[in-house]
């Protein structure tokens, strides 16, 4: 059927009751090291309770564990050609065998090895986009909240301009003017992304900055620097983090594509995208080429996307008590039924 | 209502002029056209003669009036690599885009409202986990794979459809399909969420309580109310489709629209034919953002035009 939510009129109270009846469990050792133990306990058992968030970080986990020991992992170097395995099949074909375990590429490449290496890229465009556009993005939010008038309506307008031009295609025209490489793909896709963490940071700061206890700080004559980092920071923690990872995610898809396209990552350098981009050509006889980085791509994203969501409850006190409300309730109703 | 129409317009006027002065300070200003546009043999003096036919060699001001006075009157200057007016070249390729990315987002908007309406009425059952499943995997499946993967099944291995080009209707079937895939899922999730929350409100409830049918509760009043946020997500995905997937689309399909001419000028390293294209695109998406603008009050009288 089709309701879903308001069953009875008075769960409100009883939800309450249970949360706060929880808490008062949760507090019987005082004292930091507790409270960071409990804390960590307690996210780690919702972890477990939460297979697709559990699924995420093991993704996660992995690809970081790749990237950092890709020399150790890797069976061959990822440079290194050899003619007579050209276009060798994955270890269960016939021809294929253990030493070339997915196969190799048009030029005799361990396809497993490039992936590895692979990995590398899209963690550090990843993360470092993340963090350049986000540092900026949150700074220009944070000013534009809390200084208002003049300066939120022309910080907003350069936003509002950029977003309404989304897509690939002004990212291409400015690869393509300054050349390909790492370092301008970083800078190009942070351009291109620092606007969410923006208009994010400015709608909390301006649903905070007229609470009580922000007045308080003001009045009782904290520096507005300190107001800012202090009292309004940390109530956006929540919302950017999962921004954070969400961005992560679409960051990976963005340096594949670029690399695809031929203005990312550049040749002797290894990027799933440019790997799929590189077995373009063997559509016909090496069909492992392309399949293998993208599933990479596929997966990762997938993962990177599942832990968003579970961080996105996990991460907010509000989400987390609805959900232990919820839960409470659906085991006091199976228990009757 | 013409009022809120032209400032829309001024609005989108902005965001062009934004674009183009981006292109501009990136081009000319970061960049160096002679460097990108001409090849590694080229002699100093080659170099030299460019900068100055391209008026490289000016004040950048003096450039940037220019630039923009020659954009005012229509003039893209001439592609490199096409030897023709860059404009030409974009005009001659967007009716292929526009038929590929407007099918796409069709069949998009087609499948996607009935899924996510069917996911809606059964929360939790097999269609809503479909349309769950559909929709992470549009999210996370690069497109350019997910068009290589659909060549090697039904181009390469079953041998049905074409793996390039346009021409017959076959050969639209595989780009359509690579395009519409991922907005599919993200127009059916969306509809999903916005039903679930109608099909709890009071207005539903009176309607059913009065002995109104089933269907015309769901399909007439709730997905009325339900499709404001999907016309808002249908518009963007139409502008993401044209502003970037189709690139990526049409690249991999060899489909001959704007964003495979964007792929080659590329290789082609013809910077002024990508100006022309940005700048064409740029027009259609604030066009796109100003009838949709428009639509949602056809839609919602509620929405008040300001």
């Amino acid at each position: 059927m089709a309701t879903v939510k308001g069953r009875e009129p008075d769960l409100g109270r009883r939800r309450r009751r249970e949360t706060e009846h929880a808490a008062q469990h949760q507090m019987f050792l005082r004292g930091r090291p507790y409270e960071v133990i409990r804390a960590v306990r307690g996210a780690l058992g919702e972890l477990w309770s939460d297979k697709a968030g559990l699924f995420g970080v093991g993704v996660l986990v992995l690809l970081v564990l790749t990237a950092v020991f890709a020399p150790l992992l890797a069976p061959h170097d990822p440079a290194a050609q050899s003619l007579q395995n050209r276009l060798r099949p994955p270890f269960w074909s016939a021809e294929g065998g253990w030493d070339y375990p997915l196969g190799a590429d048009g030029l005799g490449r361990d396809v497993l090895s490039r992936m590895i290496y692979g990995s590398r890229v899209s963690l550090i465009v990843g993360a470092s986009v993340v963090l350049i556009a986000g540092t900026f993005g949150i700074l220009m939010g944070l000013i534009a909240g809390y200084r208002g008038g003049r300066t939120d309506s022309i910080i907003m307008r350069v936003v509002d301009t950029q977003v309404a031009f989304p897509g690939l295609l002004l990212v291409l025209i400015i690869l393509a003017a300054i050349g390909p490489s790492m370092t301008t793909i970083i800078v190009v896709l942070a351009i291109n992304g620092w606007m969410v963490y923006a208009r994010i940071t400015r709608g909390v700061v301006l649903s905070v900055k007229e609470m009580p206890y922000v007045e308080a700080a003001e009045i009782v004559g904290c520096p507005s620097r300190r107001v800012v980092l202090r009292h309004i920071l940390p109530n956006l923690a929540s919302p950017l983090l999962t921004l954070a990872v969400l961005e992560f995610a679409r960051i990976i898809l963005a340096e594949a594509a670029l690399s695809f396209l031929g203005v990312g990552i550049q040749p002797p350098q290894v990027s799933w995208g440019l790997m799929v981009a590189q077995g373009r050509d063997y559509l016909f006889n090496g069909w492992w080429i392309i399949t293998w980085p993208g599933l990479a791509i596929a997966f990762t994203v997938l993962g990177v996307n599942l832990f968003a969501s579970w961080l996105r409850v996990a991460a907010d006190p509000q989400e987390r008590e609805k959900r232990f409300a919820r839960s409470a309730t659906e085991m006091r109703q199976g228990s009757v039924t | 209502m013409g009022r809120f129409v032209v400032r829309r317009i001024a609005q989108g006027l902005l965001v062009v002029i934004g674009v183009t002065i981006m292109v501009f300070i990136f081009t000319r200003m970061v960049g160096d056209p002679a460097k990108t546009m001409l090849p590694l043999s080229a002699s100093p003096e080659e170099r030299a003669a460019f900068r100055h036919e391209l008026g490289l060699d000016r004040p950048i001001t003096e450039q940037f009036a220019d630039y923009i006075g020659d954009l005012a009157s229509g003039d893209f200057g001439t592609s490199l690599w096409q030897r023709r007016p860059a404009i030409d070249a974009v005009l001659h390729a967007l009716p292929n885009t526009f038929q590929l990315v407007l099918l796409a987002i069709a069949i998009a908007v087609l499948l996607g409202v009935p899924l996510g309406v069917l996911a809606a009425l059964r929360p939790g059952g097999a269609l809503d986990r479909t349309a769950v499943v559909l929709s992470l995997a549009g999210l996370s499946i690069p497109q350019f794979w997910l068009g290589l993967l659909l060549i090697i099944a039904f181009s390469v291995t079953l041998n049905m459809l074409p793996t390039a080009g346009m021409g017959t209707p076959a050969h639209l079937v595989l780009p359509t399909l690579t395009l519409a895939f991922p907005a599919l899922g993200r127009i059916a999730m969306i509809v999903r969420s916005s039903m679930i929350d109608e099909l709890n409100q009071q207005y539903v409830k009176t309607a059913k309580a009065k002995g109104m049918p089933r269907a015309r509760v769901v399909g007439f009043h709730a997905l009325r109310n339900a499709s404001i946020p999907a016309l808002t997500l249908t518009g963007w995905e139409l502008i993401r489709a044209l502003a970037g997937y189709s690139v990526v689309v049409e690249t991999v399909f060899a489909w001959p629209g704007v964003g495979f001419l964007a792929d080659q000028a590329l290789n082609n390293q013809d910077l002024i034919l990508l100006q022309a294209i940005v700048f064409v695109v740029a027009v259609m998406v604030v066009v796109i953002n100003v009838v949709i603008d428009v639509l949602y009050r056809a839609v919602d009288p509620r929405i008040k035009l300001v």
